[in-house]
């Protein structure tokens, strides 16, 4: 699908001297190097720095309980074991993905590529050679920092419980168990499997020329051909993780329902149905100024201190919900039933201006997040792995723009209404109602 | 007029004294325009009072209330913010690239018709200003750099960034100070993704025009101490802090030095100062006119602390010039990412520099903050 043929190759590189494209509109290049590597690249006029990152499919999707946290320890430690002046190295992993990213100023953008292709096709030598008890410390305190934060500590908790029994529930660093049973062999092991052709992208943002990153890459990168392996499969299960500990000074709680993949056709209305209640701060200077109807609600009675709303997804589910902190421990019950109430809604009564509003949000919010040449090189490697290929903004804002008020509500009333949802908490959360009360929030007696 | 020979048209020209820069590509569809507002940063007024007037920008002005600017803001998609920095107030906003006459409208009445309702002052802005101050405090490496600005520059770059409710302002100084600070010699306009010609007319159709003059006052290096220490009990991590007050000529010497030991701007496992237990990491500050260099070491355990400032001043002081030549490569990435269009760095990294740094007990400051019982003094180290 992504292969081209030498005569694509040289097409694209006609095309490539005319390309004028930004980081937010421009069209991601393809080449599809003999060995059946991937590289993908956009360039941007305005980027101060470039970005060439190796992407494979793997992530802690790819694992079981006994070594949840190899691939990112890989990862972590294949970044480090290689260090250019110049040449900024780091590790990125996701649930089913890892990269190692170097960064480099635009003139630099070849001595980045060499170090990928240096740390990647001499991968099992530079993991025997490298320092295996920093990288795994290194991790050790990544795993140590989301537990310490409640925020991130809830949401990883509630991914768990939502893909319980399946790999996608286990957390992308591993547990202080898992990580320290972990070995070089496992190490090796994952690269043998995950590190290969089909499997490997070479994802590029910056300002540089695609074809002479293209050159530079095929004389250099060498990755044994292999076939994507089989993707674990993932089941959403309705269920709850509480992590009460009374004394935090707050709650901090999510709710989610199961959402959309990245390949699925309502991917962006999700997006949009989660952008009508939004994001609230209580201690922001709009708080009380603030469109969406939830947050009018919030604010008058100050049941939260904050709140955000997400539609989170992975190649081929998601998650769609709301994460909230609060002071105000004893009406956590009146915060999650009227956050349900504005999910009911969207299957009833949401009204066209507010998806208007939404639609705009998301469009912005889309084109705002792809600020820096690694977050542009991770969404063109991870979309590229994960959906197969990667649409061009233009693409994502016109289906943004198609969206209707009867497809939100069309999709919330098979997605939201009356489903199963997951729950997590801790802190002050004796008031957080018990599963079946906030399940049966997620529909109403009357319509 | 979206030619494509319009990519990268970086532009300087004024507008009744308004500084306007502009890059356009044809194929975005994000603008971003930013308005920076210089001299009107902590270091200039009353302590707190920038903070403050900060705080009051998107409230009501004469032409359009609070509630229907966020309101009509929202449905368009955009985002605004604004945020006071030790040399100016900065306004930032994100929109959709045909909302662009919008925008300007919103910003220039921000600056040229702003209402100040006395309501606003208790109800919204102090309460909100209390927040951000409480929130960055609670951090005490922010303390602690607090206390290094005051003891390095002591007027100026030494006062308090934010607002710390210790002596009360009146809403008749946040006036008076808006009144001073926003005139159009001091106001830049960043328009990114947006055209020139459109701005420009924009901009001269909207209430900046009727920014008045202002005096450009012309700034010169503020004066600056060493040798000072400060210490400070307080709860959370512990954190001791070296630092040195640099003139804007130095700033490429001490850009160097800091990517050679290890800079928070290049976070990389393999520097120096990473090595070390504790979160240790340095940086150089750069103003306008003045630029502090550190190096921070944090820990929750302040005898880690103790021992890694310990390791992290021979670190500074076995810096050789040798090492710096070595660190021009990367010098050069920690500048392009610190660079933004709104701010660029425009700072030249020698090929071959010397390292004259002293770093005997007189001529840096120390700051402590934390657990100071066990944190080392200044001739210790």
């Amino acid at each position: 699908m992504l292969r081209s043929t030498a005569a694509v190759r040289s097409a694209s590189k006609i095309v490539g001297r005319r390309t004028i494209s930004t980081g937010v509109t421009g069209q991601t290049k393809y080449t599809t190097l003999s060995n059946g590597v991937t590289i993908a690249t956009e360039t941007n006029p305005f980027a101060k720095t470039s970005t060439v990152g190796a992407y494979i499919q793997g992530g802690s999707r790819s694992e079981h309980p006994y070594n949840n946290g190899v691939s990112a320890l890989t990862a972590e430690l294949l970044a480090s074991s290689k260090a250019e002046a110049g040449v900024l190295v780091s590790a990125e992993s996701t649930h089913e993905t890892n990269a190692i990213l170097a960064q480099s100023t635009n003139e630099d953008v070849l001595e980045a590529a060499k170090t990928i292709s240096g740390i990647i096709s001499n991968a099992t030598a530079n993991l025997e050679s490298g320092d295996f008890s920093k990288a795994r410390s290194t991790i050790s305190s990544k795993i140590a920092a989301i537990e310490a934060n409640e925020t991130s500590k809830v949401l990883s908790h509630l991914n768990a419980t939502a893909f319980q029994g399946y790999s996608l529930g286990l957390p992308i660093n591993g547990t202080v168990d898992s990580i320290n049973d972990i070995e070089l062999q496992d190490s090796l092991r994952f690269t043998d499997k995950h590190l290969v052709g089909e499997n490997t992208v070479i994802a590029a943002s910056g300002n540089f020329d695609h074809d002479k990153l293209v050159d530079a890459l095929e004389a250099s990168l060498k990755v044994p051909s292999g076939f994507k392996p089989a993707v674990k499969p993932a089941s959403f299960l309705g269920s709850e993780i509480r992590m009460r500990d009374d004394t935090l000074p707050k709650a901090w709680i999510s709710i989610a329902a199961q959402g959309e993949g990245l390949n699925s056709p309502a991917y962006y209305v999700a997006k949009v149905a989660s952008a009508v209640s939004g994001n609230f701060y209580d201690k922001s200077a709009i708080a009380k100024f603030q469109s969406s109807k939830l947050s009018s609600i919030v604010q008058e009675y100050h049941i939260v201190d904050k709140y955000t709303s997400y539609s989170t997804s992975y190649s081929d589910t998601g998650l769609f919900g709301f994460h909230a902190e609060i002071s105000n421990i004893y009406q956590i019950d009146d915060l999650t039933h009227f956050f349900l109430k504005e999910w009911n809604r969207l299957s009833i009564s949401v009204t066209d201006a507010e998806i208007a509003r939404a639609k705009n949000q998301v469009k912005t919010e889309l084109l705002a997040s792809l600020n820096s040449s690694n977050a542009i090189a991770s969404d063109i490697g991870n979309k590229v792995l994960l959906a197969g290929s990667r649409q061009s903004v233009k693409e994502a804002l016109s289906k943004i723009d198609a969206i209707s008020t009867k497809d939100v509500k069309a999709w919330a009333q098979v997605a939201l209404w009356d489903q199963d949802v997951v729950v997590a908490g801790t802190g002050q959360i004796e008031d957080l109602f018990d599963y079946m009360t906030i399940r049966n929030g997620m529909a109403m007696m009357r319509w | 007029m979206l030619s494509r020979a319009s990519v990268r048209a970086f532009s300087s020209s004024s507008v009744a004294a308004i500084k306007v820069s502009t890059r356009d590509a044809p194929s975005s569809t994000l603008s971003t325009l930013s308005v920076v507002v210089n001299n009107a940063g902590s270091k200039s007024g009353k302590s707190g009072v920038a903070h403050l007037l900060s705080k009051f920008n998107f409230l009501n002005t004469e032409t359009k209330s609070a509630l229907r600017f966020t309101r009509e803001s929202e449905l368009l998609g955009g985002v605004f913010s604004t945020n006071v920095t030790r040399d100016a107030i900065v306004l930032n906003t994100q929109f959709l690239k045909e909302d662009l006459p919008y925008y300007v409208e919103a910003l220039g009445n921000v600056l040229a018709k702003p209402s100040f309702r006395p309501y606003e002052f208790p109800e919204t802005v102090l309460p909100v200003a209390k927040a951000e101050y409480d929130v960055a405090s609670s951090d005490t490496t922010f303390t602690a750099l607090e206390s290094l600005h005051a003891l390095s520059f002591r007027k100026g770059y030494g006062q308090p960034l934010y607002y710390d409710g210790a002596r009360p302002v009146s809403l008749e100084e946040i006036k008076q100070f808006a009144d001073d600070v926003y005139t159009s010699s001091n106001v830049s306009v960043f328009g990114s993704g947006v055209n020139e010609a459109d701005l420009q007319s924009f901009i001269s159709q909207s209430a900046f025009s009727s920014l008045k003059e202002g005096s450009s006052s012309s700034s010169s290096a503020p004066a600056s101490f060493v040798g000072k220490e400060s210490r400070v009990r307080s709860s959370g991590k512990s954190v001791a802090i070296i630092g040195v007050p640099v003139k804007a000529s130095e700033f490429s010497t001490y850009e160097l030095l800091s990517t050679s030991i290890g800079s928070s701007a290049l976070a990389s496992s393999a520097s120096p100062l990473a090595s070390l237990p504790g979160a240790a990491t340095s940086k150089l500050l750069k103003y306008q006119d003045a630029g502090l260099f550190y190096v921070a070491v944090s820990d929750a355990d302040p005898s880690v602390v103790a021992s890694s400032i310990k390791a992290a001043k021979k670190i500074l002081t076995s810096v050789t010039a040798s090492d710096l030549t070595k660190s021009v490569k990367s010098t050069k990435l920690s500048l392009a990412l610190q660079s933004t269009f709104e701010s660029p760095l425009d700072i030249k990294v020698e090929a071959s520099p010397k390292a004259d740094f002293s770093f005997k007990a007189a001529s840096f400051n120390y700051v402590a903050v934390g657990d100071i019982d066990v944190l080392p003094y200044a001739d210790e180290l």
